[in-house]
């Protein structure tokens, strides 16, 4: 390996699959996608580690795949955070502008930032993000109020946290591998950055990743992300559905699900049954094809009305204009977008990953990863234009730019 | 929302959270990272203590004996000596001059010493000393070329021959062949100083070299009966005076960018000379005389038979330099005029 060439993984280790990608960024700008590994996930329950061992067993197993896939081994992990322990809130602060001149500084700006961020948090919490919303001086809307003229300077920051040992468990998963977490990415903004373009998130967009054991959302407006969320609710509470309401095992009712589940009930004809296996061997029966998408769809409806709910007062529909995004492995429902549609009010769709992503890494189930990844080409780049930045803020430029 | 101060402790995040877990908690995959990985930082730092210690150990040695480092290998004695030279000195001298120790290895010659030695003989202009492994010292040598001969002594020893070169070096001349050291005139009227115990270089050798060296080439017939060389009026008029057995005295203008020109004028008085077989000439000056188109030498003709005593006598040169012999009687010159050269006759 160069020293210009770093390997970094994005693990996302979800309730019904850990996944893992690699990718070979060089020079700290271009970023390839050389390995991925996937495995079957264990004893990890709505997103949380419940059973250390059999969880590292899986992640490791995924991590070693890909690593034998990639022909490298990896200098870093960028993980996702995922989990019903999460939680977020929203602080704001306000400043008024110290110079005479009212010309905002670099110090007024660092001021209002620390005081939004300085909530306490209740015991054994911990941050996780904590995303900034637009600056407003003086009402307006402002990217960057450095030098800009005005009285009041104010900034809010949509805080997540949380629980301090799932976080820890996640993380330390991880280094049972012996491989640093450079960074711990909510799993909703992975997958939102990455299903969404720069101009929905301007618009106004809601990505709803609808996971095995949790969905994740993120509310974007303006360009950065409003609000997020986790909810323990996901594919794996339709195939649960599924097996109560038709007296399956667990494994037959995903089958089912997979076959003839759907977001929507489509299906007129009450008559219609479809087969358990169709191969016609003991055992074999069949079921109406109606109930179990009226299964599945009414499951698929509750999780939308509580997202929706929990958006609360977030959630205005003329404000998102470009509607909502579905991903997740739970996406490739038939009817969901219909479902969502029909719940929120605004139009929703399937999420697609950006045409230069190879063909095999198109399934909504990457998109996390995909957009860990992302997040990692972009600290990078970030830390390098940095470092040129320290360069160019060098004594001897510092010492002419005044000349 | 306030503006004061924020009195909060400073909220946690993530990476508060310590990252380092116990081995048991790793996987055996994740062991065997960390094994590698903890090899690997012993084997650097051991590489570091390593290379710390060799520096230390060389600093130690270097300041307690440096000819440790600087022979750090016992390589095989010097069995053979190569010479290389251009000249007539033996590989016996060269061998006896280095004096080398019999059990000496290559790395352990100084060849800086080595070097001084071979030059202080004079005859060595330049010596290049190298090691050929495994056991042959390079000798190559450029020597010094005679022009002529000084008769000086040093002390109360007694007078001896030296020989000097071009770039005015004195040295006593070894291995050259007689013949050769027989037909080089004599340096006259030279003031010699020591120093160190050697003779310093003689001023104004460039100018003598280059005076006979076209007399050798143009007229060797006259040049073979030059005996005399004297330098007593180099300094001051910038003339240097030849002494032959058929002129005892010819003077020579070394402001003249040219000798050749000298040397063609001394042919034709000499010829002119000749066909008064009475009245050889005794002096010719080719300083003066000079016009444009030709040239008018003053030429003093012997008028009786040749004294026994003056120019054939050799002069002893040494810190003390012989006077330039004196003229017992001024003679009116007779001045040969209208001596056109012809480059054709050289």
């Amino acid at each position: 390996m160069s020293s210009r060439t770093k390997y970094i993984g994005a693990v996302e280790i979800g309730t019904s699959k850990v996944t893992v990608l690699i990718g070979e960024l060089s020079q700290g700008r271009s970023l390839s996608i050389i390995g991925f590994g996937e495995c079957q996930s264990r004893g990890v329950l709505k997103g949380a580690v419940m059973d250390f061992r059999s969880a590292s067993d899986a992640t490791h197993s995924a991590l070693l795949a890909a690593e034998s896939n990639a022909g490298v081994r990896i200098d870093e992990v960028y993980l996702a955070q995922a989990g019903g322990h999460l939680d977020g809130f929203y602080n704001e602060a306000s400043v008024n502008v110290s110079a005479a001149d009212n010309m905002v500084s670099a110090i007024d700006i660092d001021t209002v930032c620390r005081l939004a961020k300085a909530k306490a948090l209740p015991d054994g919490r911990m941050v996780v993000h904590n995303i900034r919303r637009p600056f407003r001086l003086d009402g307006r809307l402002v990217p960057d109020p450095e030098h800009l003229v005005g009285q009041r300077l104010e900034v809010g920051y949509w805080t997540v946290h949380g629980q301090e040992n799932k976080i820890a468990d996640n993380i330390h998963v991880i280094r049972g591998f012996n491989v640093p977490v450079a960074e711990l990415i909510l799993t909703s903004l992975a997958s939102g950055t990455m299903v969404t373009s720069a101009e929905d998130r301007q618009n106004g967009v809601l990505v709803i990743d609808i996971g095995g054991g949790t969905t994740d959302y993120a509310l974007y407006h303006d360009g950065c992300a409003y609000t997020t969320g986790v909810i323990s609710v996901g594919g794996s509470h339709l195939t649960n559905d599924l097996s109560l309401g038709l007296r399956l095992t667990e494994g037959q009712a995903e089958k089912l699900k997979l076959r003839f589940g759907s977001g929507t009930v489509i299906t007129r004809d009450k008559s219609e049954k479809v087969w358990l296996n169709g191969d016609f061997a003991i055992g074999d029966r069949q079921f109406p094809r109606q109930a179990i998408e009226q299964i599945t769809s009414a499951r698929v409806w509750e999780i939308f009305e509580v997202v929706k709910k929990k958006l609360g007062v977030s959630f205005v529909p003329e404000r998102l204009t470009a509607g909502i995004v579905l991903t997740g492995g739970t996406s490739k429902l038939p009817g969901i977008a219909e479902a969502a549609a029909k719940v929120f009010g605004v139009t929703a769709r399937l999420g697609e990953v950006p045409g230069y992503i190879n063909e095999n890494l198109r399934d909504p189930g990457f998109s996390t990863a995909l957009g860990l990844l992302y997040f990692g080409l972009n600290s990078s780049a970030e830390a390098a234009v940095a470092g040129q930045s320290r360069r160019r803020n060098g004594f001897f430029s510092r010492l002419f730019a005044n000349a | 929302m306030s503006t004061h101060a924020n009195t909060n402790p400073p909220t946690r995040t993530w990476r508060d959270i310590q990252q380092s877990i116990a081995p048991k908690a790793m996987s055996s995959e994740g062991r065997k990272r960390l094994l590698a990985g903890t090899v690997k930082t012993v084997c650097v730092l051991f590489g570091v203590c390593l290379a710390g210690w060799g520096v230390y150990e060389a600093v130690l040695t270097w300041e307690k004996n440096p000819m440790a480092i600087k022979s750090p290998v016992k390589s095989v004695p010097v069995k053979t000596v190569n010479l290389r030279t251009d000249g007539v000195l033996e590989k016996a001298w060269v061998t006896r001059t280095l004096a080398l120790p019999k059990s000496a290895g290559l790395m352990e010659l100084d060849l800086q010493v080595l070097k001084t030695r071979l030059l202080e003989s004079g005859q060595i202009r330049t010596v290049v000393l190298s090691r050929k492994f495994p056991d042959t010292l390079v000798v190559q040598i450029e020597e010094r070329t005679p022009v002529a001969r000084v008769r000086a002594q040093i002390g109360a020893a007694l007078p001896k021959d030296y020989l000097v070169a071009r770039d005015g070096v004195v040295y006593e001349g070894l291995s050259y062949d007689p013949a050769l050291i027989g037909s080089l005139p004599y340096l006259g009227d030279v003031g010699m100083k020591l120093s160190r115990g050697r003779f310093q270089p003689i001023e104004g050798m460039d100018k003598v070299a280059e005076l006979l060296s076209t007399a050798h080439v143009n007229i060797p017939a006259l040049y073979r009966n030059w005996q005399i060389v004297s330098l007593a009026r180099y300094e001051s008029d910038g003339f240097i005076i030849v002494r032959s057995k058929e002129v005892k005295e010819i003077t020579f203008d070394t402001r003249e960018s040219d000798f050749f020109k000298q040397v063609a004028l001394l042919d034709m008085v000499v010829a002119e000379a000749h066909l008064q077989p009475d009245r050889p000439a005794r002096s010719v000056n080719l300083a003066i005389g000079e016009s444009q188109g030709c040239a008018q030498v003053p030429v003093v003709l012997e008028t009786a038979p040749e004294s026994t005593n003056s120019p054939n006598k050799l002069p002893a040169t040494n810190a003390r330099p012989a006077a330039p012999s004196a003229h017992s009687a001024p003679q009116r010159p007779v001045l040969f005029t209208n001596l056109r050269l012809n480059p054709r006759e050289f």
